[in-house]
């Protein structure tokens, strides 16, 4: 048993996740799920609504029972104890604040139930205050606070506690953006003064890419991909990570030939592409998928191009999207598929024009075979 | 701060007026059908009845306060009134609580049928239900007639004509309006709020105490009022079954009026029942006031 243990490495992790499943009447929200988190990590949980992200939360800090699997905290067994003697503060999108109680005494709440002394309680609600940086009276009622104030009242009545492990579901998903992004700054600052392990669940995959050590994609109860940003954003590993992080074009072909150096040619329908695979060419006439990121799909007009490049659509613009420092194009080729383009502002093109499509070999990436 | 009006604003005061007019037929059947009587009362009190004739003489004084408060009777059967519905209270509390909470967690089917269920007892009429009380606590009634079968005991209780039957039996008459509004506001409770509790360190029992108790205030103290107050001024159930040894105000009040004729003092009771409510309802509302209790949308 100490053996298997150390596989896993349950002893030297923070927290970890063994084949946890969690199974409401006929719903499996999670299935099987293993995953080793390190002692102050930053980690994200990403996925659609339904993927299961919030109901692995929910199990890490025993709102939920899973009904399978085992949560191990610093090698000790966890998904048997208690919630309210875990030891894990949760921030929550709609704060949850004890409406009865006001700033200070919803701050001061998880030391009162660990039977803090008056004294010590007042310090430290005053320095998680200091923390989240809120400077609000402390006998202020929570109902008469702004969103914004809220949520970090939430994350001092978190913090304050000094928890192992800090649970965080979708905790800026109600706040405007402006302030959204001030937070998420915060957050990263309060991540790097704590040292504590962060798991953070949302929708919104700019806030992982931008706050993230790793990121976990989850799907229909499954761990689709684990790794940082950059790893996702450039090599993403299924199909639905492909889809579901950054803005990606994914194509599906048939190998017709495979050389050497790592140079593949790919038929799509009509066209024909040719790509470089990083590892192990796939073999002749077996089918692959691969993507182009949009920020590698180049447009240009007919006139612009002395010669025709290598990977190479003719199509046209369906529309433009202008987003202050760059431009999402939508596009469509004459064989009829539709592609996401992004450029830096610079030069224009309108809907409508007649443009080609083009990316280099070395900009695409093929997904392994396995999990397409 | 929409909502507060502003009565300078000529828009606002159109507004107050059109108000008071939808209001005003209400506001005229009270006046003539409860103030009004309730001010005649009050002049009655301040009465004295004359000799054999029976009639009001117009001299207004305080003898019939001075009487009420200085016989160690009266004091009694107003204790008697107030004890009662302290009790009543606190038993709808006991059976209440829980099942508003039980219910507050149920599906909606089983929410559905049991508000049905308990609308149940208002099918029938109070005097016939109090009736039923009588035969089922009395020497031969249903419940000695069980207790014997079983073996429990030997001999029939004697529990008709008790405070225990009269509390019993009014419990049982208001425990419906302690659970409506506790239920109202268990249900409304927000479950991540205990959750949040639970997260933060709280067991079970201390989640309870700390949020759900705090949180269901307003229904507790509304429940609480809407059996105090009828369970003070009760007549029927302590004159029924209480038999002769218990007097309610009520029952005295009454027969100030009907069997001794003297108006003035049953009156001057009436009017000492009626301080005695309204002192609690303001004092509770003023101790914890259901509106600034209740949870309100964040």
């Amino acid at each position: 048993m100490d053996k298997i243990m150390e596989n896993i490495g349950i002893k030297e992790k923070h927290v970890v996740l063994d084949r946890v499943s969690k199974a409401y009447k006929d719903i499996k929200a999670v299935k099987e799920i293993s995953l080793s988190i390190d002692k102050g990590e930053f980690i994200f949980l990403i996925g659609p609504s339904g993927s299961g992200k919030t109901t692995t939360l929910r199990c890490i800090a025993g709102l939920e029972n899973p009904t399978g699997g085992a949560i191990y905290v610093n090698g000790k067994r966890m998904d048997t104890v208690p919630p309210h003697k875990r030891d894990m503060a949760m921030v929550w999108q709609e704060y949850v604040l004890f409406p009865h109680l006001n700033v200070g005494e919803n701050i001061e709440f998880g030391l009162k139930m660990r039977k803090i002394a008056l004294n010590e309680r007042k310090e430290r609600v005053l320095k998680a205050l200091k923390i989240v940086g809120l400077s609000v009276p402390l006998n202020r009622a929570v109902t008469q606070l702004s969103g914004g104030e809220r949520q970090r009242v939430g994350l001092a009545r978190a913090l304050v506690t000094n928890p192992q492990v800090l649970l965080l579901d979708e905790p800026l998903a109600s706040l405007d953006r402006n302030l959204r992004l001030s937070m998420q700054n915060e957050l990263k600052r309060i991540h790097k003064e704590l040292k504590a392990t962060f798991i953070y669940v949302t929708h919104n995959q700019s806030e992982a890419l931008a706050m993230a050590d790793r990121i976990v994609v989850m799907n229909n109860g499954i761990i689709e991909q684990v790794g940082t940003p950059s790893e996702l954003f450039e090599f993403p590993q299924t199909r639905f990570v492909a889809e579901f992080v950054g803005d990606n074009n994914i194509f599906e072909g048939k190998v017709i030939s495979s050389e050497g150096a790592g140079k593949v040619t790919v038929q799509c329908g009509k066209p024909v592409f040719v790509l470089n695979s990083e590892e192990n060419p796939p073999p002749v006439n077996s089918k692959i998928t691969f993507i182009v990121r949009a920020d590698k799909v180049q447009i240009a007009s007919q006139n612009d191009l002395t010669s025709r490049p290598q990977n190479a659509l003719s199509g046209k613009i369906v529309a433009r999207e202008y987003v202050g420092t760059i431009v999402k194009y939508t596009l469509k080729s004459d064989e009829g598929a539709s592609l996401n383009s992004i450029q830096p502002v610079g030069a224009y093109h309108g809907s409508g024009d007649d443009i080609v499509i083009w990316w280099e070999a070395s900009d695409t990436h093929i997904l392994p075979p396995q999990n397409v | 701060m929409a909502g507060i009006r502003d009565l300078q604003n000529p828009k606002d005061q159109k507004r107050n007026r059109a108000l008071i007019l939808l209001l005003s037929p209400a506001m005229l059947w009270l006046a003539a059908f409860m103030f009004l009587p309730l001010l005649i009362m009050l002049y009655y009190s301040f009465g004295t009845m004359t000799g054999v004739s029976m009639s009001l003489t117009t001299k207004l004084t305080l003898g019939n306060y001075i009487r009420l408060t200085q016989s160690p009777l009266y004091s009694k059967v107003l204790y008697n009134s107030v004890e009662l519905a302290v009790v009543v209270v606190f038993l709808c509390l006991l059976l209440g609580y829980p099942t508003a909470y039980w219910l507050s967690k149920r599906s909606e089917t089983t929410k559905f049928a049991f508000l049905c269920l308990m609308l149940v007892p208002f099918w029938t009429s109070v005097l016939l239900r109090t009736y039923a009380w009588i035969l089922m606590l009395q020497d031969r009634g249903a419940v000695n007639f069980f207790l014997q079968a079983l073996g429990i005991i030997e001999s029939p209780l004697s529990m008709l004509w008790s405070k225990g039957a009269i509390a019993v039996a009014c419990t049982q008459i208001y425990l419906p309006f302690m659970v409506i509004p506790l239920f109202g506001v268990l249900e409304m409770l927000d479950r991540k709020l205990i959750e949040a509790a639970k997260n933060l360190g709280a067991s079970k029992l201390r989640a309870f105490w700390e949020v759900t108790l705090p949180l269901s205030m307003p229904g507790l103290v509304v429940g609480t009022l809407f059996v105090f107050v009828p369970t003070v001024g009760e007549y029927l159930v302590p004159s029924m079954i209480g038999g002769p040894n218990f007097e309610s105000a009520a029952s005295v009040v009454e027969s100030n009026f009907g069997l001794t004729f003297n108006w003035p003092l049953g009156a001057a009771l009436a009017v000492i029942v009626i301080a005695i409510i309204c002192i609690a309802v303001f004092g509770l509302l003023k101790l914890a006031p259901p509106w600034k209790l209740i949870q309100r949308e964040q």
